[in-house]
């Protein structure tokens, strides 16, 4: 895909998030992203390196990993409609995740500058779509926090379980953090 | 007016009404408002004398108001559960926001903040907010940016905390760590209740 998606068919896939914004205003919002392409094994973002971008998922499927301990950690795949960043982009910053494409893909980016200068322009729209991105940032932070306290109150699991099954199951609490629901 | 002296039968006021333009200006949050926005947010918060011990808003139950400390302190602490007691938090001074969880969702509170000593605090309503989002007010959007930057930091903070489990295969100390408790309020409330029914359990036995 080289030209920017049809607005209509942009808004319906992405609705979580532009759900808030005012149909009228998504050109101006798509008039500021850019379309990516990236071929299998190409790298978008790197694990702990500074990020300041918003890359929404047009096609393809995109893996997320992390490394701890010099061991790296599958989270799972990013599927068209989902979209990796936000948190960089509103806050720049060492980034998530490493985020890789399985098979070549197609994006649409969203800079920290660009979004600046939607702030600067368009701000009814940016008031919108903050609003939309703290509300699914509260609901992953109330997923993980859930399950983080509700595991520490089962003590008895704590000691039985390996380290190796406490580190599996942090994974999954931080699969919640960071929106991934399709476990490769 | 500024200045003004109230009346001494009024409940709520105990002193000199302070100007809140003055105070918002010395809040970083609210650094580089226009004088309209100031305004627009001026008009829409009440100050008001709240005395020692005064709930502004209570573990397990909904708060829709958003309150700015001017002056005195605000203990954040949240239940213990069966054992009894309660948990000191945090606590939060002059030019101090709370409350700003209200804007995002309708979910009961997961804290009780309460005032050590008497506080003086201006709130801003949920539903003076909602009109302002509405209208599309320029301070609307700056509310929404101070949310969204405690939101990021919150964020960080606990994709720090997993990291460093992970790193040392330990689960995060949930049952005080402010953040936790922040997000998990329905499922530690639902936790408590099935330790209740536990324990009364084990002692018809």
């Amino acid at each position: 895909m080289n030209d920017k998606p049809n607005i209509d068919e942009f808004y319906d896939r992405f609705a979580d998030v532009v759900g808030h914004v005012n149909p009228n205003q998504v050109h101006a919002l798509l008039d500021c992203m850019t379309t990516h392409t990236y071929s299998a094994g190409e790298v978008l973002l790197h694990d702990g390196e500074h990020s300041d971008s918003l890359y929404f998922l047009w096609d393809g499927l995109l893996d997320a990993s992390i490394t701890e301990n010099g061991e790296t950690m599958d989270l799972g795949n990013i599927t068209p409609g989902q979209w990796v960043g936000e948190v960089s982009m509103l806050d720049p910053g060492p980034a998530t995740a490493t985020v890789t494409a399985i098979k070549e893909s197609t994006v649409l980016k969203l800079s920290r500058d660009a979004y600046l200068h939607l702030e600067a322009t368009a701000p009814q729209l940016t008031t919108r779509l903050l609003h939309g991105m703290s509300n699914l940032l509260t609901e992953r932070m109330r997923a993980a926090s859930n399950l983080l306290y509700s595991r520490h109150h089962q003590p008895d699991m704590n000691q039985a379980n390996s380290a190796k099954h406490i580190k599996r199951w942090l994974v999954n609490v931080y699969q919640k953090m960071i929106g991934i629901t399709q476990v490769s | 007016m500024a200045g003004e002296r109230v009346p001494e039968n009024d409940r709520h006021y105990t002193g000199v009404i302070m100007d809140l333009t003055d105070f918002l200006q010395t809040v970083p949050e609210f650094a580089g408002l226009t004088p309209s926005e100031l305004d627009a947010l001026e008009m829409s918060m009440s100050v008001s004398d709240y005395p020692d011990e005064y709930v502004f808003t209570k573990e397990g139950k909904g708060a829709h108001d958003i309150y700015l400390i001017i002056d005195g302190t605000v203990r954040v602490t949240h239940k213990k559960g069966i054992e009894g007691g309660v948990y000191e938090l945090n606590r939060l001074g002059p030019g101090e926001l709370f409350g700003l969880l209200a804007l995002i969702d309708h979910h009961e509170r997961s804290a009780t903040c309460r005032a050590a000593g008497p506080v003086r605090a201006a709130k801003l309503p949920r539903s003076a907010f909602d009109l302002l989002y509405q209208s599309n007010a320029p301070i609307a959007y700056h509310f929404q940016k101070i949310v969204a930057h405690q939101m990021m930091k919150d964020f960080r903070s606990l994709i720090k905390a997993i990291r460093k489990s992970m790193h040392e295969g330990n689960v995060p100390d949930a049952v005080t760590d402010e953040l936790i408790i922040k997000y998990s309020g329905p499922e530690r409330r639902k936790t408590e209740r099935r330790k209740g029914e536990r324990r009364k359990a084990e002692r018809r036995q």
